[in-house]
């Protein structure tokens, strides 16, 4: 199987920086975005296999991007996991309703960020 | 302010000579004489500006002293100014007695003694002259109030903004600091590793203690609830003594749990004590040394349930114990393991057991250990339901007593008979609030259409969602998904979206025997 391509969203390049830094490292190929319209241009165009996305971003944030990718054939069914500082009940709820696989928050640990990117990637693929 | 106030007298006569001489004597830099020929003027400048005394005449053509006296008291707003009766002629017995009966604070008969009427009329302006310095204080007061409260706010917010801007930064450091540790940034040797996790322990102690600021400022926001519900403490102290056996055995740490088989229900937000036990074990687990002993404890004591959490560590100096609930106070036990706290804990800790209407309190020996004790009511189902609607209003000022509620019951329109068993369960319902907020003859509880406040929604979805639309036309509540699984509280329709809260299926709401009204609560002395 050839390796799997995260695409990784956050409007803070150093964050999206170092999570591209421990993916690559770990054996995933890597896209990245700095924007809610850049990342959901990106995810319809290129299809990654998982996306990961922050909640606080400009221009809508990361539920406007999971419910574009719903509305899109290309990526309804693309995984995402949240990785993001906030932790109001409306962005669990938000989180839930679009269907968004994990929930992780800032500040994380890098072994349970890759624990949740090869779960969420096997279930994918088991299922 | 130094300043005597100036106050208004207010003098009523028919005759202007009369007045004339009351002025006369009672002239003077420090009063306001305003003078009044008729009662209907009089009750004109009643109403208009503020007295420090009136004057009145009883004999008057059209309206006498008397009715004017009995108008003055029948108003709100004039009801307070007191009246002194001057008169020539009525002066029988029978007049002085109406007099007072009307309301007068003294009946006095012309020819007027000077001295006797200017030292009256003196204590009258006194009066209203600390009156007037008490409502400005009063007045300074509320201003003040509102600044703090505005100020308030804006230490709220301005605390969770700067947390949450601190977590990014300091997660870009910890991610750094790890991929050099893991070294995928290149090899490093022992040394550097070791630099490197010494950075992380320090971020995670930041992380620690910017999650800490923020518990604690949504609690004393009032932002952060509790949902005290029927719940055993036994399960929760069991599942913490579970999670934490391999910590302690790590540290050569005995972790012993002494619950009787049987432990009657309490009441408690499952969570919210689950952080509580987590805090205290936490702290009793880094102050015990190796070879130590940790117990946790519950026992059964008539109306509450108390929970303890000892070890044997060096123990907390008695100078300090007062201090430990306090922010930010850490206490040098330096003998146990596990890293600096944030000095925040405990007084988490504290703020989570007072939103139960619990207590806790601390018992400590130098060398022998240090107990922590958290006391619980035991569940009772009057308890619970009052619990609940506290918990329902905590964000809001003031208390349930405060409120009104509107209670709802959600039912199908489809079948007459469940409509009965809802209408039912509604009046159980507003019996069993009423008993527990002791309203039974107050009609600001109402159930009915005026004010939403209290929306009862069942977990019966379809029947809630019958409910919902209904609430949705009539009472403009918003958003109709919400309101199917909660139960509004609000002072006003507009808020109302705001405040919903879920009576929850399982609690009970039996009213209690028809009694007479509850017994206010009786202070005997003997």
């Amino acid at each position: 199987m050839s390796k799997a391509r995260i695409l990784v969203v956050d409007d803070e390049p150093d964050i999206v920086r170092s999570v591209c830094m421990r993916l690559t490292a770990a054996g995933y190929e890597t896209l990245s975005a700095m924007d809610s319209l850049q990342a959901t241009n990106l995810a319809i165009k290129e299809r990654p296999d998982l996306v990961i996305l922050d909640i606080g971003m400009p221009a809508g944030g990361g539920h406007v991007v999971v419910e574009r990718l719903r509305e899109n054939a290309n990526t309804f069914a693309t995984p995402v996991i949240y990785l993001t500082a906030r932790t109001t009940a409306a962005d669990y709820q938000k989180a839930r309703e679009g269907g968004v696989e994990k929930y992780l928050t800032k500040p994380f640990d890098s072994g349970e960020l890759l624990a949740a990117v090869e779960e969420v990637l096997s279930r994918v693929n088991s299922g | 302010m130094n300043d005597t106030d100036v106050v208004n007298i207010l003098m009523v006569d028919d005759r202007p000579e009369n007045l004339f001489a009351l002025e006369a004597l009672l002239e003077g830099p420090e009063v306001n004489l305003i003078t009044a020929t008729s009662g209907n003027e009089a009750l004109r400048l009643v109403l208009k500006h503020d007295f420090a005394l009136v004057l009145l005449d009883v004999q008057m053509p059209e309206m006498d002293g008397f009715e004017v006296a009995k108008l003055m008291r029948s108003s709100k707003k004039t009801a307070h100014i007191p009246i002194i009766f001057v008169t020539a002629i009525s002066k029988e017995k029978k007049n002085v007695l109406k007099g007072y009966g009307n309301g007068a604070v003294d009946y006095l008969f012309k020819p007027i003694d000077d001295v006797v009427l200017r030292s009256k009329v003196d204590v009258f302006c006194n009066l209203k002259r600390a009156e007037l310095r008490q409502q400005r204080l009063l007045d300074e007061l509320t201003v003040a109030n509102a600044q703090l409260r505005e100020l308030d706010g804006l230490k709220s917010e301005f605390l969770s903004t700067a947390s949450h801007e601190l977590r990014t930064p300091l997660t870009i450091i910890r991610e750094f600091v790890s991929l050099v540790r893991d070294e995928i940034a290149g090899p490093i040797n022992e040394q550097q590793r070791d630099c490197m996790d010494s950075a992380l322990g320090n971020c995670d102690r930041l992380s620690s203690l910017i999650n800490d600021l923020l518990d604690l400022e949504r609690i004393e926001s009032g932002e952060h609830r509790v949902c005290r519900r029927q719940a055993d403490l036994k399960a929760v102290l069991e599942r913490c003594h579970h999670d934490f056996l391999p910590r302690c055995r790590a540290e050569g740490q005995e972790l012993r749990l002494e619950v009787p088989a049987e432990l009657p229900a309490a009441i408690f937000d499952r969570d919210a004590m689950v952080q509580v036990l987590v805090n205290l074990i936490g702290n009793a687990h880094k102050f015990t040394p190796s070879g130590g002993t940790i117990t946790l404890r519950a026992a059964a004591g008539g109306d509450t349930i108390v929970c303890e959490v000892a070890d044997t560590g060096k123990g907390i100096p008695a100078k300090d114990q007062e201090k430990i609930f306090d922010k930010f106070t850490q206490i040098d036990r330096q003998d146990g393991p596990g890293a600096k706290g944030t000095g925040l804990g405990l007084s988490i800790v504290k703020k989570i057991v007072d939103l139960h209407d619990g207590t806790i309190a601390v018992t400590s020996a130098t060398d022998e250990g240090t107990t922590f004790s958290v006391t619980l009511p035991v569940y009772d189902a009057d308890r619970q339901l009052q619990a609940f609607l506290d918990d329902s209003v905590n964000r809001s000022e003031g208390t349930i007593a405060d409120w009104t509620l509107l209670l709802f019951q959600p039912c199908a329109t489809t079948a007459a008979a469940d409509e009965q068993t809802a209408m039912a369960a509604l009046d159980r319902l507003e019996m069993a609030v009423r008993s527990v907020l002791r309203r039974e003859d107050d009609d600001t509880l109402i159930i009915g259409e005026r004010k939403v406040l209290a929306v009862l929604a069942q977990t019966d979805a379809d029947k809630s969602r019958v409910l919902l639309q209904r609430m949705y036309d009539e009472y403009h509540v918003g958003d109709g998904a919400r309101c199917a699984f909660e139960v509004a509280l609000a002072t006003t329709y507009k808020d109302c979206s705001q405040k919903f809260s879920v009576v929850p299926a399982e609690m009970e709401f039996e009213p209690l025997a028809p009694t007479a009204p509850a017994q206010p609560l009786a202070v005997t002395e003997e």
